[in-house]
């Protein structure tokens, strides 16, 4: 095999890999995951952190819906506790 | 991280009066040049820059009468509160419940007089009346935003339909865009690099990030605590990893850039004031117990477990004691940690914080704790500030409140732990062990110098939050508005670099042993012990009195 042959069928495989991994991915979050989020528990879940206001991927506090929230309460008490 | 860690140079000494060997430095660039052509320098100016236009939106766009809508909007909360405690108490309450929110009936404010001149069920159905009006209202409450709001922005939620994550908020995925890829491209410029080189190959890479922000908008997948940093980093590596990176993409990859820039604009998020939100008890388990869990897990895997490299071992123990991929952010960018090292952590306490954010509860409930401990427990050691607010949700309202204000006064540890590393490992760990003392100069010239701008935007922003005039609201609005979005994308095209920039078979010899692993568990399992025994002391033993969350 020469090595033209040789280079042309590893970057077959890489392409290949590429396709390969991105179809799956395609399939669990187009199909399997909205799938998921149907099922009764999961969609009930779903819509109790929605109501809390919380979603538990937040990196920082800032991203914390429900942490506004706690926040003006604290800072009405903090108010009403300088002029009451 | 690692790429600009100046090196120690063994003959760079010279022997002082004391016969105390002490470190001179070789010729160095002028601060002038330092300034104008490194890139912790530039990460300051690009988010001084953001930060100060971001700020000067908010001051000269707020309404002339911000005091008066505020005032009116605290008014309208006071009674929206009062309302929603008379629909739940019992009559006999009502009228003092609504006096003392200024509650004004149809027949006037509500009193003594009326109450004798109404019969008990009259009396009943008017106020539970005025409550649920009251509780209507509550949406009319004025909120301050900035606005540049609508035109920076992130691929949001969906759960059935794609589409929906961009539908309503591609104009301001749009807005970032166009300002990363302007002020880079004069960054890069300036800095002696391709403008046009980093055009070319910055929509690409923002494009990977966009794709990554839309897969962790996923509502399951959020539900999960699986971060953007997550799904950038396999973007970036499921692509190095099969076809391999293009050259072109190069010029855009710029994961230190991204992360310091980043970190400068997380440090007006870091605001001092919230420290004392639950007052003492929660500062003692938040910076008591984190400082303490953060130095023996780092001392651990050194002496015990013998982590060749002390920047994985670091990141680590940051990582796992204080609030998880942030933390992991800043203190890898403090120690100079290599990228797969920071992979590395990222995933560990990723992985964990599934599965405490799931069984922590479920342990709280079983041994009986009440809200307020339990929510302590919660809040001092699951890593994720968002996986804290979800476990805490499940105790109740009480938890929740403590478990996400004391992960709060946890982020704010970031700024401290940050530097603190920076000092530490530019004196002791950089320093060659056998050789002298390195002086203040040489100190100086290895620190890094973004986590200046990261402490001076905290302690800057922390004085205009306490001191300005609606300090709060104005500081609240820029960072809910433009540079907590900014932030995120910056941090996500770094993992999309980290991704972009690393070969599967860099992040195996990490692995070797299963020591980091070792660490994440020892570490995680003296942090559980020492918080709950602070949070049992603090919340039930000595301030037992006085905690009202």
């Amino acid at each position: 095999m020469s090595d033209h042959d040789h280079s042309f069928r590893k970057s077959s495989c890489r392409v290949g890999a590429l396709v390969g991994i991105v179809s799956l991915l395609s399939i669990v979050w187009l199909v399997i995951l909205p799938a998921y989020a149907r099922q009764p528990k999961m969609r009930q879940h779903l819509r109790w952190l929605d109501d809390q206001g919380i979603d538990p991927s937040a990196m920082y506090y800032t991203e914390l819906e429900v942490m506004e929230d706690i926040l003006a309460k604290q800072r009405l008490a903090e108010i009403r506790r300088k002029s009451p | 991280m690692n790429s600009t860690s100046p090196t120690p140079d063994p003959t760079d000494t010279a022997r002082g009066d004391d016969n105390s060997n002490v470190a001179t430095p070789p010729s160095r660039p002028s601060l002038w040049r330092d300034m104008s052509t490194s890139e912790d320098w530039w990460a300051i100016w690009c988010a001084g820059l953001l930060l100060a236009i971001s700020f000067a939106v908010v001051w000269f766009g707020q309404p002339d009468n911000l005091s008066e809508l505020l005032a009116a909007s605290r008014a309208n909360d006071d009674v929206t509160e009062a309302a929603a405690e008379t629909v739940n108490k019992p009559i006999s309450e009502t009228p003092k419940l609504m006096e003392g929110a200024g509650v004004s009936t149809s027949e006037g404010t509500v009193s003594d007089d009326t109450t004798e001149t109404l019969s008990a069920s009259d009396l009943a159905s008017e106020t539970e009346a005025v409550a649920e009006d009251a509780v209507e209202t509550k949406e009319e409450s004025y909120e301050y935003t900035s606005p540049l709001k609508p035109f920076l922005s992130k691929p949001g939620k969906w759960t059935d339909n794609p589409l929906d994550a961009i539908s309503s908020t591609w104009t301001g995925t749009l807005g970032v865009f166009l300002v990363i890829a302007a002020l880079f491209a004069f960054a890069n410029q300036t800095r002696g690099k391709s403008a046009s080189a980093f055009l070319t190959a910055f929509p690409f890479v923002f494009l990977l990030a966009t794709l990554a922000y839309w897969m962790s908008g996923q509502s399951v997948v959020k539900a999960y605590n699986l971060e953007y940093a997550l799904w950038a980093l396999l973007v970036g590596l499921i692509i190095s990893n099969t076809v391999g990176t293009p050259d072109f993409l190069r010029p855009a990859i710029s994961t230190e850039f991204y992360i310091k820039t980043g970190l400068v604009l997380l440090g007006a998020e870091v605001l001092m004031s919230r420290l004392l939100a639950l007052g003492l008890p929660g500062v003692f388990v938040a910076w008591l117990v984190t400082p303490v869990v953060l130095i023996t897990t780092y001392w651990f895997g050194q002496k015990v477990l013998k982590i060749q490299s002390k920047s994985l071992n670091m990141v680590i123990s940051a990582d796992m004691s204080v609030c998880g991929v942030s933390a992991a952010i800043a203190t890898a960018a403090a120690c100079k940690a290599k990228k797969e090292e920071l992979s590395l952590s990222i995933g560990l306490s990723l992985g964990f914080t599934v599965i405490m954010m799931a069984v922590m509860p479920a342990v709280i409930t079983a041994l009986g704790f009440d809200p307020i401990l339990g929510g302590a427990w919660l809040g001092g050691t699951i890593d994720s500030t968002g996986a804290v607010a979800a476990a805490g949700a499940v105790l109740g309202d009480e938890a929740l409140e403590v478990a996400a204000t004391v992960k709060m006064i946890q982020n704010i540890l970031i700024g401290v732990t940050a530097f603190c590393v920076a000092i530490y490992w530019v004196t002791f760990v950089e320093r060659d062990a056998s050789g002298p003392k390195i002086g203040i100069s040489e100190i100086w010239y290895r620190f890094p110098k973004f986590v200046l701008g990261f402490v001076a935007m905290s302690i800057l922003f922390s004085f205009l939050y306490s001191s300005l005039t609606n300090g709060p609201e104005l500081i609240n609005a820029m960072i809910g508005g433009s540079t907590k979005t900014l932030r995120g994308w910056f941090f996500c095209l770094a993992f999309v670099s980290i991704g972009l920039e690393t070969n599967f078979r860099q992040l195996l010899p990490q692995l070797k042993g299963g020591k980091p692993l070792v660490l994440y568990v020892c570490g995680q399992s003296l942090n559980l012990i020492l918080t709950l025994v602070m949070a049992y002391l603090m919340f039930k033993v000595v301030f037992a009195d006085t905690v009202t969350p």
